[in-house]
């Protein structure tokens, strides 16, 4: 997959990680990791720019005798999914366009 | 490596750059966990370090969020209260570098590793009698478990071994037993081949057990020694 499609992906199954429940880093790793191949020094600028764009909000919770830093999705994180769930609908149709074209020759 | 020397390496990488100091310990405190996590599950302390991703992708990220900063600072400020408790933090630890801010600093707000080496050591001296001893009481009841366990796992391989060969050599003798004494001396030694084989494979047994246990007591002490110098 090319660099810049992978890193919007990321960006979004991020995001997709933490939206029925809040979760902390090793978590979302474990949870994305099956379906795309992510490193603990790839999320990080991933959280900090979702950060940043006010996608997410950070909390930290007492375990273990340290603390863990939890992500909470915003609104705006939110609508960001949606908007992307929506983005991929229209792509999907493109997409079986293009395969059944592909197909028929 | 080490997470102590990770962390290091990477504030000693950051320090060459205009990465801001708050955002630099944002970063350790993510690798720091990340790291814990990793060893909470098992792994050791090489391989938790190991996992994090190339050096190379590291330092790219440490770059790039050089690059990236002005832009994270505005929406910092815009941002809920949340960040305002992130902010004390930061504050708290941004005189770290500084050696003569750290009377001004909350320690109760800070986490464990942020630095104030003048206290901490002094804290260490005057206290010594007090852990030195129970680190030496500690020490011995660890030594004590891992020779009981280590002989036990000594003993029990031994008679293990030697009931198996015991039982293999009565077998040329239990015929013997027959030619000479008659087949209840025969039938008396067969039952005790099978006694002796029985009793071996429970001592085995019983020595893989202990193995088990000396490895969770190897692992619990490898842990204990890393927390204590951390």
């Amino acid at each position: 997959m090319d660099n810049q499609m992978k890193r919007g992906l990321l960006d979004i199954c991020v995001l997709a990680a933490i939206k029925n429940h809040d979760s902390y880093g090793y978590q979302i790793i474990k949870d994305i990791t099956p379906y795309v191949n992510i490193s603990e020094s790839t999320l990080y600028p991933i959280l900090r720019r979702l950060e940043a764009a006010n996608c997410l909000t950070v909390y930290s919770v007492e375990h273990n005798g340290r603390l863990r830093k939890y992500y909470h999705l915003t609104d705006m994180g939110q609508t960001r999914l949606n908007m992307f769930v929506e983005e991929w609908k229209e792509i999907m149709s493109i997409y079986q366009f293009i395969v059944k074209e592909t197909e028929t020759i | 490596m080490t997470k102590h020397d990770f962390l290091m390496a990477v504030r000693a990488h950051a320090e060459g750059t205009t990465l801001p100091p708050q955002e630099l310990e944002k970063m350790l405190e993510y690798y720091s966990e990340m790291i814990d996590e990793a060893m909470e599950e098992g792994a050791t302390e090489e391989e938790a370090v190991g996992k994090l991703g190339s050096w190379s992708e590291i330092i790219g990220q440490i770059n790039a969020a050089c690059e990236n900063y002005d832009s994270t600072q505005q929406s910092q400020t815009q941002n809920d209260e949340i960040h305002t408790e992130f902010k004390q933090k930061e504050q708290a630890a941004a005189p770290v570098s500084s050696a003569a801010a750290s009377s001004t600093a909350e320690p109760e707000a800070v986490r464990g590793y942020i630095h104030m080496p003048w206290l901490r050591i002094t804290l260490l001296i005057v206290t010594f009698p007090f852990w030195f001893t129970i680190l030496v009481i500690l020490g011995s009841i660890l030594f004590a478990f891992f020779c009981v366990v280590g002989s036990l796992m000594v003993t029990f391989s031994v008679l293990a071994v030697a009931l198996i060969i015991a039982a293999i050599i009565t077998v040329p003798a239990s015929l013997i037993l027959w030619a000479t004494n008659g087949f209840t001396s025969f039938a008396l030694a067969v039952s005790m081949i099978f006694l002796m084989i029985g009793v071996g494979l429970l001592c085995k047994e019983l020595f893989v057990g202990f193995i088990w246990l000396f490895k969770k007591l190897m692992h619990f002490s490898s842990v204990c020694f890393q927390k204590l110098f951390h």
